[in-house]
């Protein structure tokens, strides 16, 4: 059985959602053992200088390491452009 | 230049209107709005003055830059001693009222003392009177502002009025100009109320003018350019308003639930930003019209929305689709938090209805969100019940009852006005006073202190109670503005609290938007300033300057009673772990904070401002 993620695009990378994407921007995403935050990010073709926040399962990936960390089973990985409010 | 250097004082009592010189000397240690008006709060009212007596009085103030060319210039700020708090209180609204009352010619309007009947002030350039208010006493904000239009014939009178829960001591009223912008927080509408004042309706057809004007349109030009190019103030605001931080701060498990038992709401992708751009069935029409931006402002994060024609919440208010009130501003992310994922709604239209009463009655929705919270936690637990609440099922999740709560704050009425006490006021008469989550007896806002710690550390040393706007360290520990720092780590965060809370006092007295702050610096408001006043107006200035404020506010709290002994966080905060999410297990290290952040400000271990600290700040 193959394992797979779950990856939510939000604000304005919303547009790079797959057309079956449900309300709460998520989809799921096929990962071998190997598949990394970085390979994810080229496959899907996001924009990487209007990535800003990542979140795996709601923590924060810092820009110089988050391509080579590899996913596990179940994973939520949410994507933002650059964002504030208050 | 650019000052007016006018103050207009209105005695109340007595009926009189006085021009008076702004006092020069103290805009060189305080700069204006939020530090100037707290100086002459804390020189003309003792701090031991009970706030709804006619002995408070209430400023109204714009800073150097407000109504020049400078982006987000049109702010004013209300300074008064709280209602709710009893501590110092100072409301940031913008809209187009601050600039037009510069353009009359005033820095800024005091009102002191109290009306025997209902007035509203009307100003005119140089002629200021207090005329009746019968007629519109009892009404809503927005009959009263259209009142107001219609009787002065003038289509560009801006006005500042409180709604009926403002005139009830509904103890979080807000003052509304513009229809829907709002001087929100800490009840500076009830004090309003008090004074038997029901508007200020205003008109300035003097412009305003600065020192030197080729650099100062250097200055702004360079300003605007940097906030045009940042990608969160030239597109990220623009086009999901802060509704946007809703799904951020809940997918990293800080999203407060349930009067703050939960940190993740499962409906908050209902509610959020995204949400309020998807065609809804009806009508086929998103919740968002468009975005809108106060006076001079180039970022514009307002949001202007619709409820849904077919919604509950409207169908017995026809004014709402007919009129030109069809929509109005919001949902803001505050408001969609404190009104949804804490009352457990995930129902858009009923958020934006709640939003809209706020605005047409003149209400705080993050106290009035995060009371009906607790008054929900306590009708589940069984402590009130529908004898107490007149017959309204208050369970979390049901927006007929929040709604119902609102509409009767709104007019301050029945179970209404208890609610209109605050959370710390209701969950002690109901002998529950852990269930609130307040600090100095204000309403929490949207960010979980277990979840990021240095909000934690901000709410229990906030000076006007808790809140999000005195020391912002969400832009570094969640969006990483102006560098990531990590969310559940408590080191280093005193040093973040404080750098924010000085850097936010000197945007506040400048006149600008704290929106801003995510692409300026004091290096880019500096220039500014410098270039529309007189003196040498550099960044370190500036920094001192934000740090006399926080101590001068400090210093007028101790003298109140809610000095160091106000710096806590309710039980939950300390004891319930977070249940989800990154946070799990962990509560507010405030314990650890705390004692770092009065070491870094220069105080006693204890908390209090030394003298040392006084004599270094000029205090
Ligand atoms: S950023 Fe938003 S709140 Fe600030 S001045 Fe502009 S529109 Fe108004």
């Amino acid at each position: 059985m193959s394992k797979k993620i779950t990856v939510k695009l939000f604000a304005s990378l919303m547009v790079h959602l797959p057309v079956n994407s449900t309300k709460s921007h998520g989809f799921d995403y096929k990962i071998d053992e190997t598949t990394t935050v970085g390979f994810l990010i080229d496959d899907l073709k996001l924009p990487r200088d209007v990535i800003h926040i990542v979140l795996l399962n709601g923590v924060y990936l810092d820009a110089e390491t988050r391509d080579a960390k590899v996913l596990t089973e179940g994973d939520t990985l949410g994507f933002w452009p650059p964002v504030a409010g208050g | 230049m650019s000052w007016t250097k006018k103050v207009l004082r209105i005695n109340l009592t007595e009926g009189t209107c006085t021009p008076e010189p702004l006092n020069m000397e103290w805009t060189e240690q305080f700069l204006g709005q939020r530090g100037l008006a707290t100086k002459y709060l804390t020189e003309e009212v003792p701090p031991t003055t009970d706030p709804l007596s006619p002995e408070n009085t209430m400023y109204m103030i714009t800073g150097p830059l407000t109504g020049t060319m400078a982006s987000t210039a049109g702010r004013y700020s209300v300074v008064t001693k709280s209602p709710l708090t009893g501590a110092v209180a100072c409301s940031n609204s913008g809209g187009f009222f601050g600039n037009e009352m510069k353009c009359a010619g005033w820095d800024m309007i005091i009102l002191e003392g109290k009306s025997p009947t209902p007035v509203y002030i009307s100003i005119n350039d140089d002629k200021a009177e207090i005329l009746p208010a019968d007629e519109i006493w009892g009404k809503s904000v927005w009959e009263a502002d259209e009142w107001l239009h219609a009787k002065h014939q003038d289509p560009q009178l801006r006005c500042a009025v409180i709604g009926v829960s403002g005139e009830k001591g509904v103890r979080y009223a807000a003052i509304i100009n513009d229809l829907h912008r709002a001087a929100g927080r800490s009840g500076v509408g009830t004090v309003m109320g008090s004074k038997n004042v029901k508007a200020i309706a205003l008109r300035g057809s003097k412009g305003v003018t600065v020192n030197d004007p080729k650099a100062f349109f250097e200055a702004t030009t360079a300003a605007k350019k940097i906030l045009a190019e940042n990608a969160v103030t030239g597109e990220g605001l623009p086009a999901l308003g802060t509704q946007v931080l809703m799904n951020v701060i809940n997918e990293m498990g800080a999203q407060p639930t349930h009067n703050y038992k939960e940190v993740s709401f499962a409906g908050a992708s209902k509610i959020s930003g995204e949400a309020m751009l998807e065609p809804r069935e009806s009508d086929g029409k998103p919740n968002l019209t468009r975005n809108a931006g106060c006076f001079a402002c180039t970022i514009s994060c307002g949001r202007i929305s619709t409820i849904d024609p077919q919604h509950f919440s409207v169908q017995n208010r026809d004014d709402l689709h007919k009129s030109y009130h069809a929509n109005s501003g919001g949902l803001e992310y505050e408001a969609a938090w404190a009104l949804g994922s804490d009352t457990g709604i995930d129902d858009l239209d009923a958020l934006t209805y709640a939003q809209f009463v706020c605005n047409e009655q003149g209400l705080d929705p993050i106290s009035l969100g995060s009371t009906i919270a607790a008054a929900m936690e306590m009708f589940e637990e069984g402590i009130i019940t529908t004898e107490d609440t007149g017959g309204i099922e208050l369970n979390f999740g049901n927006a007929e009852a929040m709604i119902k709560c609102t509409e009767l704050v709104a007019i301050g009425e029945g179970f209404g006005l208890e609610l209109g006490q605050g959370s710390a006021r209701f969950c002690e008469k109901h002998g529950h006073p852990e269930l609130s989550m307040t600090v100095r007896g204000q309403e929490f806002p949207a960010y979980d202190p277990r979840s990021i710690q240095g909000m934690g550390l901000g709410y229990a040393t906030s000076n006007r109670g808790a809140c999000h706007l005195r020391g912002y360290t969400v832009a570094s520990e969640v969006l990483g503005i102006p560098i990531k720092t990590d969310p559940l780590e408590t080191e280093g965060k005193a040093g973040l609290q404080i750098a924010f809370q000085n850097a936010t006092a000197a945007f506040d007295s400048a006149g600008i938007c704290i929106f801003t702050s995510f692409a300026w610096s004091l290096e880019d408001v500096a220039p500014q300033l410098d270039a529309a006043i007189e003196g040498d107006w550099t960044p370190e200035r500036l920094g001192e300057i934000g740090e006399r404020i926080w101590n001068l506010e400090r210093l007028y709290n101790e003298a109140a009673g809610v000095g160091a002994s106000a710096d806590k966080l309710p039980p939950r905060m300390m004891s319930l772990p977070a249940n989800t999410g990154p946070a799990e297990g962990k509560v507010s290290g405030l314990d650890t904070m705390l004692p770092e952040y009065y070491a870094e400000r220069g105080w006693s271990p204890e908390g209090d401002v030394t003298a040392e600290t006084k004599a270094r700040l000029g205090l």
